[in-house]
């Protein structure tokens, strides 16, 4: 079976089959981030192909400084941060867009919370509400258990940035997490 | 507390996360690998409609220098290249004062 690098040499020079390789070697890391942060679905699987597709048209400028992982997963990771700005824009608009009173969103908010009674669920309801670099950093400290240094590599931004955004983050999910601990 | 929250943020996101994307993956990546591959590039494309006009810019701009260098003969030759027009105290007077009447 041929090595890591004659896998991207053989497909940075066009080959498909050590294309279709790589891609099933790394396609469990690239899915683990990806599904993390967008949930599983087309999102997710729209951004591991484009993942995949920009690090081969990538490879003739891949220097191999980083792991092919951290390279694919610094991908994945910041596609998936534009797919939830779009989300987020979306819903923004759509809010706007919305002629109910305050009171009519209140109400519904409540109906929602009590239709979202899985504890998972509503947990994930509030990591959502993060702003989409911090919720990056919760995945990769706290989900995939990566070191601040892996983190930053990933995300390409220093380790400082990595522990303030993870300070900010913590602090926000327990503020709004706290509740559901003392009612559990 | 910070475990508590901690335990609560990985097993919610856990449950979410999935080891690979659905059945063919790889197959539909390849399949948009191919697509990007065979479509050239914004800037591909631009480059490819400006150079076609290469030839006939450069025409224009010989034409036009050509016909500077013939049509005012007692300028330099760079300022006939040009198109300067010669400026003299007269003229810049002149200017200065239309100038001054527009205001």
């Amino acid at each position: 079976m041929p090595s890591e690098p004659e896998l991207i040499r053989a497909a940075s020079s066009g080959d498909e089959a050590a294309f279709r390789e790589l891609v099933d070697l790394h396609e469990g890391a690239v899915a683990s981030v990806v599904t993390a942060m967008l949930g599983p679905g087309d999102d997710a699987d729209d951004v591991g192909q484009e993942t995949f597709v920009r690090f081969f048209n990538a490879l003739p400028k891949f220097r191999g400084d980083s792991s092919v992982r951290t390279y694919l997963t610094r991908i994945a990771v910041n596609l998936s941060i534009d797919v939830l700005s779009r989300r987020k824009k979306r819903l923004n608009w759509v809010r706007i867009g919305e002629t109910r009173g305050e009171a009519d969103i209140a109400a519904r908010d409540e109906t929602h919370d009590l239709e979202t009674t899985d504890l998972n669920a509503r947990v994930r309801a509030i990591v959502d509400e993060l702003n989409p670099a911090h919720r990056a950093v919760v995945i990769l400290r706290i989900l995939e258990d990566r070191s601040t240094r892996e983190t930053s590599e990933m995300l390409g931004v220093p380790e400082g940035t990595v522990m303030s955004r993870l300070k900010r983050a913590m602090a926000r999910l327990e503020t709004r997490l706290r509740p559901l601990i003392a009612n559990d | 507390m910070t475990d508590d929250i901690d335990r609560l943020v990985r097993d919610a996101l856990a449950e979410n996360r999935r080891d690979s994307f659905a059945l063919g993956f790889a197959d539909r990546t390849v399949a948009r690998w191919h697509s990007t591959r065979n479509q050239p590039s914004i800037g591909a494309l631009i480059a490819g409609r400006f150079a076609r006009l290469t030839p006939l810019a450069a025409a224009a701009v010989i034409a036009l220098a050509f016909y500077n260098v013939r049509s005012n003969e007692s300028t330099s030759t760079v300022d006939r290249l040009l198109g300067l027009t010669p400026v003299t105290v007269e003229s810049a007077y002149y200017i200065g004062l239309g100038s001054a009447k527009g205001r």
